[in-house]
């Protein structure tokens, strides 16, 4: 008994105290891929790394919990608004990684308080069988008839930043469009798995929204899938990285910085079918079947002043209108 | 002989262990909730979380919605439960042995992961479409009816009617039946029986067991997040779930809804507990019951009833589950089958097998601190009765009337305030708090129960024989308790298992348990690995029900 009391007591402690102190990174999947970032960070800098892999909007509560007690040292995001939103809280220390030059410069902040590593594309998704049909944009897509699905904003944030993106592209016909959209059939469900999964069952006939790099993974495995683009252009998720400005460990911070563009972890990133910020860096092979549509003009600014009450009350008006007849 | 009996350090220590771990978190949460900005120091927004729960759309109704769901949730269990439980205590069913286990299958399996597996089946295409592919598949009426408020009832009842049923059962073996065989042979009918004896003999165990199932809906975030969108079926929980994970967030608000869950939770228990307060359940011994024979007919609709609750309540959402599991690919109805999510989670080194190393070490640590704590506890709120005993059993109450999510919040505002010294928060050991925390009352109640029974004698004997109070505690009253605690050690093991409310919204970086890795696999990555999680979760808590159920029996 008292034995184990003292064992306990001296696991707790070994618990609580490290002689060298981790990096520590929060950081948005795909949880693969960071883990072995972050593993080659190691290897090389010899400084262990604790990983904290979450959603965005997860990422984002547990820096809002710990507003008084930071411990991050650097963040990845998969939301631009997200990291534009940590800048302008002053929660973020600028710095320009090495080599961010030869990369695609307009992804990043224009003051270098953060940089994008990479970058997934919004493309409508559907099975090989039935190629969904987007000639004519996205607004047609949304206001054609059919078995059509789009992950929650509020669960997933390729869908929220694309809303976001949607009200930018036709500010005065959002709220219509998507009402109409839900009365011909539109069905927003959780995540992004969790509208994929329908798909792939055969529940719905296209994904609205999706990323591609998701998409791709389950080409990868043998799923008879495909993306599309509709013309014009489509919103850019950009996954920004940044330090902390509360970080207790500037330099190791940095150098992880840097490390997150070199060639070799930008040929990881590549190869789960993400978009490299590295220009040198070629696509995946599943990735390069499909175009690299130009990206939608995006003012990062307005859009996080306005993402509180959009997406409450797409929330409220959107996903949880009361659609009659159905 | 009350010499020593003054130091009451046992009593003492448990005021302090359970004020840490709920007290403090509480308190902590109450005052956010009316300050939102107090732990920078400032009383600025006093009340504006609150009065900003009238000026948000949508609240009101959701608050209705919340009450709805609870009371259809618990009509139905009650309405399941019951006749389970009558079946199991006052028949001579045969089998009931077998049917007692596959009632513990449901409470075993988590209800969000039912919740998944019936969202699996039902949706256009899901397992049933392929299983009634013949029959041009599930009707769009009830397909209809599944995504709505009925169907997040259903799956809600089939995952507590079980609870109802083994605390009936229980109620019924202790309750003599000689005053309903008085009645009979008095001339009284069944239904008469039924109603003027039964039922009212039964009432603080249907009031008891209404109010958990009752508290467990209300709070639960699980069941309607994943139900809940597609149902157009906003819920108080998981609107606090939101506001609390997911950007942008809102904190302040967050704490003033759990407040308001809080109070509404506790009201109704003080209701409980008027309703109760004439009402005693007579005999307590397990005494003279005659089986009542139902004969043949009434076998079979007994074993039908059982049988089919059992299809419904385990039997389908598990199969799905396991079938998810080793799906490969779907392609779209032709569905290619692997192991390899099975081979994930066993391969040392993996995500999966260290999320479930983790969460056994957890698990362990805390229901062994759980036990130790509850029977030292226990013993001094036995030796000591008072205010200050009543003090601690409420406060050991409370994280099972406040919905989980928000002993959760709190715990995260009270752990990573300015003022904590030591850097918990962001360590493994957050979650064994906030598993102690959530569950130790099981061990409580387990060590309350067997001190009742342990008289003075041996330990006075001791003391006169120069025993300190640690020695009488380790020595005798410890080893006395041994049974009751092994049982409680198990259940608090188990619920700890399964735990995903704590592990999703507390977890550290670095850290996965096996409740936040099936959350994440589902919402992020790849269902079928959350499934095969699942299904080794489920087989495993089983399997540890079943040892002790056949313990206990035999």
């Amino acid at each position: 008994m008292r034995l184990l009391i003292v064992v306990a007591a001296a696991v707790f402690v070994v618990g609580c105290r490290r002689a060298d102190p981790p990096l520590v990174v929060y950081s948005a999947g795909p949880r693969p891929l960071i883990g072995e970032i972050c593993d080659s960070y190691t290897r090389e800098h010899g400084r262990p790394v604790e990983l904290f892999s979450a959603t965005t909007g997860q990422i984002m509560a547990k820096l809002e919990a710990e507003r008084f007690n930071p411990r991050a040292d650097v963040v990845i995001v998969a939301n631009q608004t997200a990291a534009l939103g940590l800048k302008a809280a002053g929660r973020l220390m600028a710095y320009r990684p090495a080599g961010v030059d030869s990369t695609e410069t307009d992804w990043h902040d224009g003051d270098g308080f953060y940089h994008a590593t990479a970058a997934a594309v919004v493309g409508i998704a559907g099975r090989d069988e039935k190629p969904p049909e987007v000639s004519k944009g996205w607004r047609a897509v949304l206001l054609t008839p059919g078995r059509l699905v789009m992950p929650s904003p509020g669960r997933s944030g390729t869908a929220g930043d694309f809303i976001l993106s949607y009200k930018q592209m036709h500010p005065d016909t959002f709220w219509q469009d998507f009402l109409a959209a839900r009365a011909l059939g539109l069905q927003i469900v959780g995540a992004n798995s969790q509208a994929i999964t329908g798909l792939l069952i055969g529940a719905y006939d296209a994904v609205y929204a999706a990323a591609d790099y998701i998409i791709c993974r389950e080409i990868e495995k043998g799923e008879p899938l495909t993306v599309a683009y509709p013309p014009g252009g489509s919103p850019y998720v950009l996954r920004p990285a940044a330090i902390l400005e509360s970080t207790r460990n500037p330099p190791a911070a940095q150098a992880f910085l840097d490390h997150l563009f070199t060639q070799q972890v930008q040929v990881r990133i590549a190869a789960r079918h993400l978009l490299p910020a590295l220009r040198s860096v070629p696509l995946s092979a599943v990735r390069s079947r499909f175009p690299v549509p130009e990206p939608l003009p995006f003012n990062a600014l307005e859009a996080l002043e306005e993402q509180k009450s959009l997406a409450r009350r797409f929330q409220y008006e959107i996903e949880r209108a009361e659609i009659t007849g159905r | 002989m009350k010499t020593r009996l003054s130091l009451a350090w046992p009593l003492l220590f448990g005021l302090i262990v359970l004020s840490i771990t709920i007290g403090y978190p509480v308190a902590i949460l109450f005052l956010q909730s009316l300050f939102p900005e107090f732990m920078r120091g400032s009383a600025e927004g006093f009340l504006e979380a609150y009065s900003r729960i009238f000026s948000t759309p949508g609240l009101g109704s959701m608050l209705w919605n919340s009450l709805l769901w609870g009371l259809a949730t618990t009509s139905g269990a009650w309405l399941l439960g019951v006749p389970c439980g009558w079946l199991l205590a006052r028949t001579d069913l045969p089998g009931k042995k077998l049917f007692r286990i596959l009632l513990l299958v449901p409470i075993m399996s988590p209800a969000y992961i039912n919740a998944l597996a019936y969202v699996l089946a039902m949706q256009p295409g899901g397992f049933m479409d392929l299983l009634l592919a013949g029959w041009g598949g599930v009707p769009e009426f009830l397909r209809g009816g599944f995504f709505g408020f009925w169907g997040v009832t259903f799956v809600m009842v089939m995952s507590s009617f079980g609870g109802v049923a083994l605390a009936i059962e229980a109620a019924l073996r202790s309750l003599p039946s000689r005053l309903e065989d008085a009645a009979a042979s008095l001339g009284a009918g069944p239904w008469q029986v039924l109603r003027l004896i039964t039922l009212p003999l039964l009432l603080p165990t249907l009031l008891n067991a209404g109010i958990i199932v009752f508290l467990d809906a209300i709070s639960n975030f699980g069941v309607p997040a994943i139900m809940g969108p597609r149902s157009n079926l906003p819920l108080l929980p998981a609107e606090i779930y939101q506001l609390v994970s997911s950007w942008p967030l809102d904190f302040p608000l967050a704490t003033a809804l759990s407040v308001l869950l809080c109070v509404a939770a506790l009201a109704l228990i003080s209701l409980g507990r008027l309703l109760l307060a004439g009402h005693s359940m007579g005999g307590t011994r397990a005494s003279q019951i005659t089986l009542r024979r139902i004969g043949r007919r009434g076998h079979i609709a007994g074993w039908i009833f059982i049988v089919v609750l059992f299809l419904l309540s385990a039997f389908i959402p598990n199969a799905v589950v396991v079938a998810t599991s080793f799906v490969d690919r779907w392609n779209a109805g032709q569905l290619a089958l692997t192991l390899r999510h099975y081979t994930a989670i066993t391969a040392p080194g993996s995500g999966g097998f260290q999320a479930v190393l983790t969460s056994m070490g957890l698990s362990f640590l805390t229901a062994t601190a759980a036990v130790v704590a509850g029977a030292v506890t226990a013993y001094g709120m036995a030796r000591h009765r008072g205010p200050l005993a009543s003090a601690v059993d409420t406060m050991s109450l409370m994280p099972r009337m406040v919905p989980r999510i928000v002993t959760a919040v709190a715990l995260i505002l009270a752990w990573n305030a300015p003022w904590v010294f030591m850097d918990i928060y962001n360590t493994v050991w957050i979650l064994m708090i906030a598993y102690f925390a959530l569950y130790q009352s099981d061990a409580l109640r387990f060590a309350d129960s067997g001190m009742r029974a342990i008289g003075t004698n041996l330990e006075q004997a001791a003391e006169v024989l120069g025993a300190g109070r640690l020695q009488i505690f380790a020595r005798i009253v410890f080893p006395l308790l041994g049974p009751g605690l092994f049982a409680a050690w198990i259940t608090t093991f188990v619920v700890c298992m399964r735990d995903w409310v704590a592990s999703i919204i507390l977890l550290p970086p670095g850290v996965q348990t096996i409740g936040s890795f099936i959350f994440n696999q589902f919402d992020q990555g790849d269902i079928s690995a959350a499934m095969a999680m699942a299904a080794c979760t489920v087989v495993v808590s089983t399997a540890v029900l079943v040892l002790m159920q056949s313990r206990r029996a035999g």
